[in-house]
């Protein structure tokens, strides 16, 4: 069987632990993590990345249902087999087997997060360099007036401290308090090795994902044409 | 003439820009010039699109998009607008319950949705963030609204606004609201599911929406006069 992934390049860090500690050597297709901001153009260029493979048995996804971009997807070909979560957070805050409740009022972080092009620090450094520190901090009082904290999530799989600093800064200058809240990577190492049971969505080849296989009590519903 | 339309072109690339101080003082100076407050906001809708437009395009950040929502705001603040749309939209053409659904606190294109529906003459009952289905049903049998919006960004919001849905139709009154559901996650799928009238990604096909409801024959302006 040939095993392809296709990864979402917040993931980068979080998904190349997991592939050292389960000594798994599939090739990735790393896709830029701005692609989260617009679901439509995220579906078009995972399809455009699926239809380009050749002899893959199965396509695993390092995302989750990511605002439905991964809705109405299809091989022809291969299988497909994606984490059956909402997105990236809930993938590394989750627990095996428990419900995930994603905390309120809560800006989260990782260091791929925080070092995407349109991350939250990115955002601040640009609304500076562009308005000026008082319009800047206006735009951001606005942007978080119902966040009260940045998350720093401890994947394990980076360096913590070498993020820290930043993110307390970026705390500071947007009046959030800064909280570590350890996370896993549990879910991208199953991803690698399986065994893949109801923790995925299992798309038959020629069969469109439906928004039904992330299994949020969701009705069978038509499938999407892309 | 053609100085007034060289002005209207650039109040749009003001807007485009994101120069709020010129933008302003050039939406006062058209204002005093005798233009039509709703042309007005038509061209500050055409800055604001083309801003979108760069947002899509990832050349504007999000703090752009506050931006462009802070200057449409305070030109919709502007007197003479105020008075224009208070005396002309007197009797307003409808009224829009709306609110963030349970579970999530994003509120940017929500507000943008808010400032539109209230430049068209929509009356806006704005309920905030993390609302309860509880919160929708209370609040639409006191206002009477005759469209409800329910926005959210998250994936999963999906099923929250379901149950905000399914709460109305457990009360017998789902007949008596349109709904609409707004959030760029969502599909033609996804809204036949959660069970709304409609949906929108984006704040100006929301508000056209509404407007074509309004206008609708089986559904006018006379229905909750």
């Amino acid at each position: 069987m040939n095993y392809t992934i296709i990864a979402c390049q917040m993931l980068c860090d979080e998904l190349n632990m997991a592939m050292y500690e389960t000594g798994c050597q599939y090739p990735v297709i790393w896709i830029e993590s701005d692609y989260h901001i617009d679901p439509d153009k995220l579906r078009l260029k995972l399809q455009e990345e699926i239809d380009k493979l050749n002899n893959v048995d199965n396509i695993l996804f390092a995302y989750g249902c990511c605002g439905n971009g991964l809705i109405g997807l299809r091989a022809l070909t291969a299988k497909l087999i994606i984490p059956k979560t909402d997105d990236c957070i809930s993938m590394v805050l989750s627990q095996p087997g428990k419900r995930y409740e994603r905390h309120k009022e809560t800006y989260f972080l990782t260091r791929s997060w925080m070092e995407s092009s349109k991350s939250i620090l990115n955002e601040y450094l640009h609304a500076l360099k562009k308005y000026g520190e008082k319009r800047a901090k206006r735009l951001f009082e606005l942007m978080l007036k119902h966040y009260n904290y940045l998350m720093l999530i401890d994947t394990g799989a980076y360096d913590l401290a070498s993020c820290s600093p930043e993110a307390e800064k970026l705390a500071n200058n947007t009046n959030l308090k800064l909280i570590v809240e350890k996370g896993d990577i549990w879910f991208l190492k199953k991803l690698l090795t399986g065994p893949y049971d109801d923790d995925f969505c299992i798309v038959e080849k020629d069969t469109a994902v439906n928004i039904s296989d992330f299994g949020y009590d969701y009705l069978k519903m038509p499938q999407q044409t892309l | 003439m053609k100085d007034f339309d060289d002005k209207k072109k650039l109040l749009i690339n003001y807007v485009k820009q994101l120069d709020e101080e010129k933008a302003l003082e050039l939406a006062n100076q058209l204002l005093s010039e005798g233009i039509d407050p709703m042309e007005l906001l038509e061209l500050m809708n055409e800055g604001m699109n083309l801003v979108g437009e760069l947002y899509q395009t990832k050349d504007y950040y999000i703090a752009d998009l506050i931006m462009a929502g802070l200057i449409f705001k305070q030109v919709l603040e502007l007197d003479k607008v105020n008075t224009h749309f208070h005396s002309r939209f007197n009797k307003k053409v409808g009224k829009v319950l709306l609110g963030t659904v349970k579970g999530d606190i994003h509120d940017i294109g929500k507000d943008i949705f808010r400032g539109m529906l209230e430049a068209n003459g929509f009356e806006v009952i704005d309920l905030g963030v993390d609302v309860s289905k509880e919160s929708f049903l209370k609040k639409a049998d006191e206002h009477k609204p005759d469209i409800v919006g329910l926005s959210g960004v998250l994936t999963n919001t999906v099923e929250a606004m379901k149950e905000v849905i399914d709460e109305f139709i457990n009360a017998g009154l789902k007949e008596n609201f349109k709904f609409i559901v707004g959030g760029n996650h969502l599909t033609v799928d996804t809204c036949r599911y959660i069970g709304a009238d409609s949906f929108a990604n984006d704040a100006s096909t929301g508000v056209k929406l509404c407007r074509g409801w309004m206008n609708s024959t089986e559904r006018g302006v006379t229905d909750n006069d």
